[in-house]
C-alpha cells in the first residue's frame, strides 16, 4: 500500500485509474470511511459535469431501452448472484447492530494508511463492543465528528464527539501499556482555564471510553501519564492532544 | 498529526428532483417498468450526452447508453440513498461504462488519434464548445471557471476524455503526482462551489 493512497480519491472518482489501481484503491476504500465519504461527494460533483454536455438522446433509444429491460428481472437487494458472499453479508447484518459500522469507521480512521481486512477489523472491534452502550450512543450520534492524532509513545487516538449529546468518546489504538505504577489520564483542555480530568484510558491495545466533564467548553482532549489513581492536574507532558 | 474527518456520510440535499428519482429507482427494483420509463425521461439527456462525449461515435454511444440503463434497471435495488444522490449514482454507472468502452475497444492507433485531437486545444474548450443556454450548465460552468487551468484540464480530460491519470499526465506534460493532486483538489473545489455533498 502506497503511503499516499488517499490522494487517489480524485482519480478514482473520475474513473481515471487503471483496473489494477482501481482494485487496490477499492481495497483501501473498504477500510476507510473517510475516503468513501470523499469519493461519494466527489462523484456528486463530477456527475454535475454531465449537465454541461447533456443532449437529447436519439428517439429510438427510449424504445430499445424499455424493450431491453422488460426482458430481464431486476436483481434482488444484496448479492444474490454471489451466494457465498451474500450469506456472509446476511450473517454480518444479523449480528451487527448499527453502531458497529460506526465503530468500524473509527477504527478504520485509526488504521489509515494500513490495509485492514474486514476479518481483522471484526476482531479489533471486540474490545470496542465490550465498551458498551454509552460508547455506542456517541459513536452513532448523527452529528458525531471525529478528530484523530498520533501519540508520542506510538499508537493513535480519535475523539468522537457529539455536540448534540454534549459527550465525547476517546478511542485508542496501539497505545503501549502505561509504565508500572502509572496510568493514562484523560483531560479536557480549554483555552484559558486549567485542564479538567475527563477519566482514564482503559487498559488494552484498543479501547473506547466516554469522557467525563463538559464537552461544550472544551477546546481539546489530552492524555498524560499520571501516578496510578490519577492526579488533580496534569503533571507530565501530554503524550497526545486532539482538538475538538 | 491532527486531522478532522467527517466519518458519517449524510444524505445529500435532494434538490433538482432527486427525491423523485430515488422513488423511481425503488419502484423499478420491484419491476415497475412505467417508473423506469419516467426515470429514463428524467435522465436520458445527461446520460446520453455524457456517454456521447466520452465515446464520441453516435452508434456506439447508443449501445453504451442502453447498457447503462440495463445495468441501472438490474441494480436498482442496490442503490443506497444514504451514499449519494440517485442522479449521481446513475451518472457514475454511465461514466464507468463509457470509459470501459473507449479503453477496451480502442486500438493503440485510435488512441493516438484521440490524443492528437484533444491536444489541439485547451481541454476546457471541449466543455466550452457544447455549453448552451441551459441553466444547470451555467452554474456548473461558473464552478469550472473557479478552478485553476491545470485542475480544470485534468478534470475535463479524465471525465470527458476518458483518459487515465497517467495519460492526463502525458498529455499535459505535468508529473503524475501533480495530476493526482489536481484531480482531487479540483473535484473538492468543484464540489464545494456547487454545494453538493454526500
Amino acid at each position: 500500500m502506497t503511503p499516499d493512497v488517499h490522494a487517489l480519491s480524485g482519480a478514482y472518482a473520475l474513473d481515471a485509474l487503471t483496473p489494477d489501481e482501481a482494485a487496490e484503491f477499492e481495497q483501501h476504500l473498504a477500510s476507510c470511511e473517510a475516503c468513501r465519504a470523499e469519493v461519494a461527494s466527489m462523484r456528486e460533483a463530477s456527475g454535475a459535469l454531465a449537465d454541461v454536455v447533456a443532449e437529447p438522446a436519439p428517439e429510438q433509444l427510449r424504445a430499445s431501452v424499455l424493450a431491453g429491460i422488460s426482458a430481464v428481472r431486476p436483481l434482488p437487494p444484496e448479492s444474490a448472484d454471489e451466494p457465498a458472499k451474500d450469506e456472509l453479508a446476511q450473517r454480518r447484518a444479523r449480528r451487527a447492530p448499527r453502531w458497529l459500522a460506526a465503530a468500524a469507521a473509527i477504527l478504520a480512521v485509526l488504521a489509515a494508511g494500513a490495509t485492514v481486512r474486514a476479518v481483522q477489523l471484526d476482531r479489533q472491534l471486540q474490545s470496542v463492543v465490550a465498551a458498551g452502550d454509552d460508547v455506542t450512543r456517541v459513536l452513532t450520534a448523527p452529528d458525531a465528528t471525529t478528530a484523530t492524532a498520533r501519540a508520542t509513545t506510538g499508537g493513535r487516538a480519535a475523539v468522537v464527539s457529539s455536540a448534540a449529546l454534549g459527550e465525547a468518546v476517546l478511542v485508542t489504538d496501539g497505545l503501549p501499556p502505561a509504565p508500572a505504577g502509572s496510568t493514562y489520564q484523560v483531560w479536557y483542555l480549554n483555552g484559558s482555564g486549567a485542564p479538567t480530568s475527563a477519566g482514564f484510558v482503559p487498559s488494552g491495545d484498543r479501547s473506547a471510553v466516554v469522557l467525563r466533564g463538559d464537552l461544550a467548553t472544551a477546546t481539546g482532549v489530552g492524555v498524560t501519564v499520571e501516578p496510578a489513581g490519577g492526579s488533580t492536574a496534569p503533571t507530565t507532558t501530554p503524550i497526545l492532544a486532539v482538538q475538538v | 498529526m491532527l486531522e478532522s474527518v467527517q466519518p458519517f456520510a449524510s444524505p445529500p440535499p435532494s434538490g433538482g428532483g432527486d427525491g423523485e428519482l430515488v422513488g423511481l429507482l425503488a419502484a423499478s427494483s420491484r419491476g415497475d417498468e412505467k417508473a423506469f420509463a419516467r426515470l429514463y425521461d428524467l435522465t436520458s439527456a445527461r446520460v446520453y450526452g455524457l456517454v456521447r462525449r466520452v465515446v464520441r461515435d453516435p452508434a456506439q454511444s447508443e449501445e453504451v447508453a442502453q447498457e447503462v440503463y440495463l445495468e441501472v434497471w438490474r441494480q436498482s435495488a442496490r442503490f443506497d440513498p444514504a451514499r449519494g444522490s440517485a442522479a449521481g449514482w446513475i451518472l457514475t454507472v454511465a461514466h464507468r461504462r463509457a470509459v470501459d468502452r473507449v479503453r477496451s475497444a480502442e486500438s493503440a492507433q485510435e488512441r493516438d488519434r484521440r490524443y492528437a485531437a484533444v491536444g489541439e486545444g485547451p481541454a476546457y474548450d471541449v466543455v466550452e464548445e457544447t455549453v448552451t443556454a441551459r441553466l444547470d450548465s451555467v452554474r456548473v460552468r461558473r464552478a469550472l471557471e473557479t478552478l485553476t487551468d491545470v485542475q480544470r484540464e485534468a478534470l475535463t480530460l479524465a471525465y470527458f476524455g476518458g483518459y487515465t491519470h497517467r495519460e492526463v499526465s502525458d498529455l499535459l506534460g505535468v508529473p503524475l503526482g501533480t495530476v493526482k493532486t489536481r484531480m482531487r483538489d479540483g473535484l473538492i473545489r468543484l464540489r464545494d462551489t456547487l454545494g453538493v455533498e454526500s
